[in-house]
Formats: structure tokens, sequence, C-alpha cells
């Protein structure tokens, strides 16, 4: 339903996503999950059609964004961080409102917005004006908002912040309610509130996805993988003609980092064991000048459990 | 059509359920109702069609602030409240966000200035006007309403501060409207460009005097097009922006 394929956006010297690859498939909810700042919400409004990516591709309900960003636009439904309410509009002439922008069928907007106010149990506060409602219920209205002219794809922007663990709940068993219906991408910095309600998630650091699964295969995969750097006074090619064969493992070559001298290769091994020794045999053996070889194992691991821990703190 | 009249009747809602629009209303006919008794009927004896002129001339100046005032918010304010995202992610486009507002306003401001009609009609007590000559003047006042409010539209894009988007409207306004000065102090070709993109002087007078120019008419929808125009291309390069 939603395929990104080496997305990067830049802000002047900013990296904010860095060749992001990833799918969603049809009737799914998956998570975003990473810190503040890793890229999340900058990869939603690429999808939402708010921002215009520096390179790569998105395809959105089989139509690529940019060619059909205005179709694509009346395909998706839109939560940001703080709901888009207009303080003196009741909520149901709000969704009557966003029912219309959204193109829907004059006479199909009554029982939309019915339906829909229904769904998200704003009936006690339908004439109230969406100004004097509480956060939970304007997160409500939100969602409403964005799945009354019900789309095959949902963007939840961190539906969950600033909410008490009550609406934290209903807001989840919400979220919970749009499945299968319709796809659900929603982002989070909370880890542990992804899970429970994802089918799989997508660990963003630093504007790159460094994970994606389910939960459990996170859990394995973070906390086994091993991953090696290893920096050699030659050519690529010489590098990979060096660690060709390596058993279990992948190797990718990767790009020079600033400070790195000239004629030097870099590349990343991924493994379920510790490689460093045979790494290290056959750079040596092939007339390499090895000179950085690094296990980047804790730098994943540091994630994951900064991640569980802050949502074990919530 | 049907989204730019849509997004228009919300905004002429919104105008019409706060405080801002009232206010603005009241404080365009107090201060056109003080300036038409002090200085368009006066103390000293006049010609009907004289008082007439004057009160179109003492309304254009009010006309420019309150539609300054009622689009400095258009844009502004959607980014402040962070609702503009409502509008960019519907499949809707830049420019039926813009012509939307545009019409709010340009619909509060006819409302504004028709509730003005009792000082004209004031005249008749003592004196005889023209009809044409009255409807010629609020044509003008329309049109140089629509004009400013497209400026005053541009500035509110650039800005997300409604404070800030009325100060560069109307700085905008206000070099355009002394535009003629410029024509005074510069030679040829430059001082006819300056006298005919002046937004008051030359365009607006002949509307107060009762007179239907069609180059005056042109004027004002073409400032009008061109700064809606800018709007959109202003609205749009936020794709690129952070």
């Amino acid at each position: 339903m939603i395929r990104v394929s080496g997305l990067s956006k830049t802000f002047g010297n900013r990296q904010a996503l860095d060749h992001c690859t990833f799918e969603v498939p049809a009737g799914q909810i998956v998570g975003l999950v990473g810190k503040n700042g890793a890229g999340k919400t900058t990869a939603l409004r690429i999808l939402s059609n708010q921002l215009l990516p520096s390179a790569g591709e998105v395809w959105i309900d089989g139509r690529a964004l940019g060619a059909e960003g205005l179709a694509i636009r009346g395909r998706i439904g839109v939560l940001p961080e703080t709901p888009p309410l207009y303080p003196e509009m009741t909520v149901t002439a709000y969704l009557r409102f966003a029912a219309r922008l959204r193109r829907v069928n004059e006479a199909e907007v009554e029982p939309r917005v019915e339906s829909v106010i229904q769904r998200t149990g704003l009936a006690t506060v339908a004439q109230q004006r969406t100004g004097t409602l509480a956060r939970g219920y304007r997160q409500r209205v939100g969602i409403a908002q964005a799945i009354v002219h019900d789309p095959p794809v949902v963007l939840l922007d961190e539906p969950m912040t600033g909410l008490d663990p009550l609406q934290i709940v209903q807001i989840r068993d919400l979220i919970l309610q749009l499945k299968p219906r319709h796809t659900v991408l929603f982002s989070s910095h909370i880890l542990s509130e992804v899970t429970q309600i994802c089918d799989r998630v997508i660990l963003l650091d630093q504007g790159k996805v460094v994970a994606e699964g389910t939960e459990e295969h996170l859990r394995k995969d973070l906390l086994q993988r091993r991953s090696i750097a290893v920096l050699v006074r030659g050519t690529g090619e010489a590098l990979r003609k060096a660690l060709a064969g390596l058993t279990g493992c992948e190797v990718h070559p990767r790009a020079a980092q600033a400070g790195d001298e000239p004629g030097c290769a870099r590349a990343e091994i991924s493994s379920g064991s510790d490689a460093r020794e045979e790494v290290g045999r056959r750079c040596v053996e092939a007339g390499l000048g090895l000179l950085e070889l690094r296990d980047e194992r804790h730098g994943l691991e540091a994630l994951m459990l900064q991640l569980l821990e802050r949502g074990q703190a919530a | 059509m049907r989204i730019v009249l849509l997004i228009a009747r919300r905004e002429l809602l919104a105008y019409f359920s706060t405080f801002s629009g009232y206010v603005i209303l009241a404080v365009y006919l107090l201060m056109s109702g003080l300036l038409f008794n002090i200085y368009a009927v006066g103390a000293e004896a006049k010609y009907s069609q004289d008082v007439l002129r004057d009160f179109f001339y003492f309304s254009s100046g009010m006309a420019l602030v309150g539609a300054i005032l009622l689009a400095m918010r258009l844009l502004a304010e959607e980014r402040q409240t962070q609702t503009l995202v409502l509008l960019q992610t519907a499949p809707v486009t830049d420019r039926e966000v813009i012509w939307g507002k545009f019409l709010s306003a340009l619909a509060f401001f006819a409302v504004m200035i028709a509730l003005s009609i009792y000082m004209p009609a004031l005249i008749f007590v003592n004196g005889r006007v023209a009809v044409p000559q009255i409807l010629t003047g609020y044509l003008g006042l329309l049109l140089l309403g629509a004009a400013t409010i497209s400026i005053a539209l541009l500035a509110s894009a650039w800005s997300s501060s409604q404070i800030m988007a009325g100060v560069i409207g109307a700085v905008m306004v206000a070099l355009l409207t002394i535009a003629w000065m410029a024509a005074r102090i510069t030679d040829e070709p430059l001082s006819g460009l300056m006298a005919y993109l002046a937004l008051h002087n030359i365009h607006f007078r002949t509307f107060s005097q009762g007179t239907l120019n069609l180059r005056d008419v042109v004027y004002y929808l073409g400032i009008t097009v061109f700064f809606l125009e800018c709007a959109v291309r202003s609205l749009e390069s936020r794709l690129w922006r952070e």
C-alpha cells in the first residue's frame, strides 16, 4: 500500500532522511519509531505531500507521489502532531467541512460524518466547539477528520503525545479499530507504545532505517546481530575480494567518511557471530593496510534499549 | 469552484463568529462616520457632489486599513494554529486555497463598506446627488479593497505572525500608495510607470468623482490577480522549505 524507496531529504547541511526504504502492506498498522529528530515527522510530511523529497520515490496505493500528488491526497488521511482544528467550529460542522474538503459527494457527507462520530466516540461532544474540547477529545476529532473520507491510508504523527494514561489506552483502541479497513502508518518515540498495536515496526535513527520487523524479530535481530565496520588502505574492489565468501556474513561497501584518508575503502559486515578476527586476517593476507576494525553491535543495542527504557519510564 | 466557495464560506463564518471581525467593522464605521462629519460635511457650505467626493476620499483611506486588518490573518493565523496542514493535505490546490481566502475577505469587506451607505444617503436630506456617482464610488472602494486584500494576503503567506503580516502588508500598500510621489522626482519613463502603479492617486480619484474609467478597473483587477498569483507561488514554495 505504501512503498518508499531511497527516500532522502536535506535541509541545508542537515540530512533529515538518508536513503530510507520500507514498505507498509495493505491493512497493516506499522509504527515508525525513533528518537526526537530521527526523521519520523519529515518522512510523514513527505508521504502526506507537504514536502518534496530531495531524492527517492514514494508510491501510495499504486500511485507515484509527485506526478499524482493531488490524487494521492484524496487517498490518505493525515493527523499531524497538533490536530488541525478550527476552535470556533463545532465538531459536526468541522467534520462536514473536512469531508467536503476531501471531495466527498454531497449526498454522502452527512452519513459519513454520523458514522465517523460513532466510530470515534464523539457523540457526546458533537455539538461542542472544538476549541472547548479536552486534549483526548481533540485527538479523537483529529483522527475523525483523517478517516471521514474513508481513505485507504492513514498517517498519524505522534498521536499519543501529551495524553494521560487513560486517553492513551482509548486512542490506542481507536487506532486498532482502523484495521484492516485502513492501512495505518504512525510515528512515535516510545517503542512500547507502538509494539502494542503494530504489526510491524520501522526503527529510524539519524534519518536512516536501522531495523524493521515485528517486535519479536526486532528484539532478536538488534540484540543478536553484529555489525562490523572496517577501514583499510586500498581499493574498494580489493577489499570486496578479500572479504568474499565469509561464512554467514553480508558485506556492504560503504562511502568514505569525513576524515578518511585518500586511497582508503570502507565496508560494513553484518553477521550473527563475531567475525572480527577472520575479517582482520583476510585483510592482512590480501595486503591491505588495516586502519580500523570496529564492532558496532552496541550502537544498535543502545538505540533499542534507549527506546525501551523510554517506554518503561513513560 | 466548489472548493473555493467552501473555503470562502468557512472563513467568512470565522469573521462573524470571532470578536476581531466585529471590532474591525465597528472601528471602520466609527472612523468613517467621524471623518464624514468633520471633513466631508464640515462647517462650510459645499456642493453635494463635493461632499460625496470627499466622503469616498476619506472612506478609501479607512478601507485600506480595514482591508489590511482583514487579510493579515488569512494564512498567518492558519500557520500559527497549525490548521494549514488540513488544507495542504486535502486534494485541494494552493490556488483554490488562496482564492477561497481572498473571496471571504472581499465578501466581509463588501459588507463593511455597504454598511456605510447611510452616510451618502444623508446627503439627500439637504442636497441632491446622482445615484450612479454613489455606485461608481462604491465600485472604486470595492476594487481598491480587492487590490489591498491581495497585497496583505501575500504578506500573510510570508509570515506565521499576524502582526508581522500586517506590518509587511501595510508597508507594501504604503509604498504602492505613495508611488506617485516617487513619480514626481524621477524622469520618464520611470515617472510614468510610478504614477501608473500608484494604488490610490489617479486610479481612485476618477471613481470618487463618479467617473467609471475602464483603464482604472483593469489596473485594480491586474494588481489583484498579480498579488494573488504571487501568494499562490509563495504557498507552493513550502514544498521545498523546512
